[in-house]
């Protein structure tokens, strides 16, 4: 339990060395933007599947597991559901089906579902590709690509801590359910709500511990309010290539975008 | 004149508790020392102490024959470092040559000298390979490694080390040790260990101090803080396991033996002398 949970956070696959890792960060991230922004305004459902699919199979293709892909995928997916379903359920005029449950009858809008499907279709294409991103650059490349791009070296040192904390704090977390799963904390709903209180007031509490360990930690060794991103290298020739291809590839979504539409 | 030295180092907590009650200790350059303690025995605050982290009065710590209130906090960083018990504390960066590389930075150093103490730091600690890895990825004692090598690219003259095998499986406690070993015979890094692991602790350290309740009660050389079971007993602590079977063999077995051995080569050297010849060479 605790090993998945990590693993769905972990940029261990980002780590590894294969075609799409080698890549400069600021070419994925710039093309990861440019597509980012051609799914918030693109209406075709088509593009924002394409989007998806060739994401995530990019991402099996470089032998990533479809399971933890999918995992990743979890939550956007969930989420996704639920907009689809409050769209169809509060916007719109024509029903298509009516749910009936407890006496009840629930209307499901055409307008809405459509709505709802288009939206539910940008937030998969868009975490898809930040999906693939992730999975396929470890965060302090992107820092550096974000360095490059001028992003404040304040927001660059929260996202650092973030991301190397997020890890002992589910670690801890974790042991911290554990040991009250141990000793029946989640027995009955009551029980439960209590222990996963605890649960979140000891993590803050140990939050604060960390941060001011850390930070006499960071003191000692001279801290003086910067934190260093490092400088991304000059780009290659295959960086190069690779940014000709994405360029190619968002041209193509581009024009079958217009034509779709 | 001693490099460090303590007086009359007095911490309270808010709540009251005494945590340094009175300590005085010095500390010569290129020495390994061992601040040994059972656990709530001041070993930690008095280290937190020593770099400032904790302001004890009354009392006075000079670092260089200069109060430490007096020194600069980037004086202080270059003079000594310390390597906190949870590797989580201090290892903050995303990789490992970001986190070596964080107080070199921060000394105003240029990146050939920064890469160039990032590369020494982590090949003294034997962690040149994983310096692209990320924090994360790494076990528990090459985590304890690179915080050590964090610290020594600062370069300071002491480095203290709060319960730096603590956690760690025999082998990494082992490897670790001969590290600091290396650092303080090879290098001439000045040691101090606080820690309450006494089976290893007479293999390296020169020198030992003693704590109970925030107090400096023995203080000495291997041989004379683990001289008996009794003196130990009176600080909560015990004697290495191989010292007591010894004694165990001189009081109750009548064995003769006028000193005690701290260490496995030494009493091993010691029984084999006690053997009668023959013994070695089967039957015969």
């Amino acid at each position: 339990m605790r090993r998945h949970n990590v693993e769905i956070f972990s940029d261990y696959f980002a780590q590894r060395s294969n075609v799409l890792t080698a890549i400069d960060a600021r070419v994925k991230l710039f093309f990861v933007l440019a597509v980012l922004v051609l799914v918030l305004v693109s209406k075709d459902l088509p593009i924002l599947i394409t989007v998806m699919f060739a994401s995530l199979g990019a991402l099996v293709m470089i032998g990533i597991p479809p399971k933890m892909v999918l995992a990743r995928l979890a939550a956007p997916l969930f989420m996704a559901g639920v907009i689809l379903l409050l769209q169809g359920l509060f916007f719109g005029e024509t029903p298509i089906y009516t749910l009936e449950a407890m006496g009840l009858s629930v209307p499901l809008y055409r307008e809405g579902i459509e709505k709802g499907i288009l939206i539910a279709g940008r937030v998969l294409a868009g975490t898809s590709s930040i999906i693939f991103l992730s999975m396929t650059t470890p965060l302090h490349k992107i820092l550096s690509a974000l360095k490059f791009l001028r992003v404040s070296e304040e927001w660059l040192a929260v996202l650092a801590f973030a991301y190397r904390y997020i890890f002992v704090f589910i670690e801890e977390a974790q042991s911290i359910m554990d040991s009250q799963r141990l000793r029946l904390g989640y027995r009955g709903l009551l029980t439960g709500l209590r222990s996963w209180g605890t649960l979140v007031g000891s993590l803050f509490a140990r939050v604060f511990d960390q941060a001011q360990a850390t930070h006499d930690a960071m003191l000692l060794r001279g801290y003086n309010g910067a934190i260093y991103i490092e400088r991304p290298q000059a780009l290659r020739r295959s960086d190069l290539s690779a940014g000709i291809l994405f360029s190619s590839l968002f041209l193509l979504l581009l024009t079958l975008d217009f034509y779709w539409r | 004149m001693s490099y460090l030295e303590v007086r009359d180092l007095v911490y309270v907590y808010e709540d009251g508790t005494r945590a340094l009650d009175g300590i005085n200790l010095s500390i010569d350059e290129r020495e390994f020392i061992g601040l040994l303690a059972s656990n709530g025995g001041g070993k930690t605050t008095l280290l937190k102490a020593v770099v400032g982290l904790f302001k004890a009065r009354p009392g006075s710590i000079l670092i260089d024959n200069k109060p430490l209130s007096k020194l600069k906090r980037i004086d202080l960083a270059r003079a000594i470092g310390l390597v906190f018990q949870n590797p989580n504390d201090q290892l903050f960066a995303s990789t490992v040559e970001e986190d070596v590389s964080f107080g070199p930075r921060n000394l105003g150093l240029t990146d050939a000298e920064v890469e160039e103490r990032v590369e020494t730091a982590l090949e003294m600690v034997d962690m040149l390979a994983h310096r692209r890895k990320p924090i994360h990825h790494l076990s528990f004692g090459q985590q304890k490694r690179v915080c050590i090598a964090g610290v020594l690219a600062m370069r300071p003259r002491i480095l203290l080390l709060d319960e730096p095998t603590a956690g760690l499986d025999p082998k990494s406690e082992a490897n670790l040790l001969h590290i600091l070993g290396r650092l303080n015979k090879e290098a001439g890094v000045t040691i101090v260990m606080a820690t309450h692991m006494v089976d290893l602790i007479p293999l390296f350290v020169d020198r030992i101090f003693v704590l109970k309740e925030g107090r400096i009660t023995i203080e000495g050389t291997p041989d004379t803080v683990f001289s008996s079971t009794q003196v130990m007993e009176e600080v909560d602590l015990r004697l290495p396991y191989i010292t007591h079977l010894i004694e165990e063999l001189k009081h109750k077995d009548q064995l003769p033996f006028d000193k005690l051995p701290l260490t496995l080569k030494d009493a091993r050297s010691k029984l084999v002398s006690l053997m009668p010849d023959n013994i070695f060479s089967g039957s015969e």
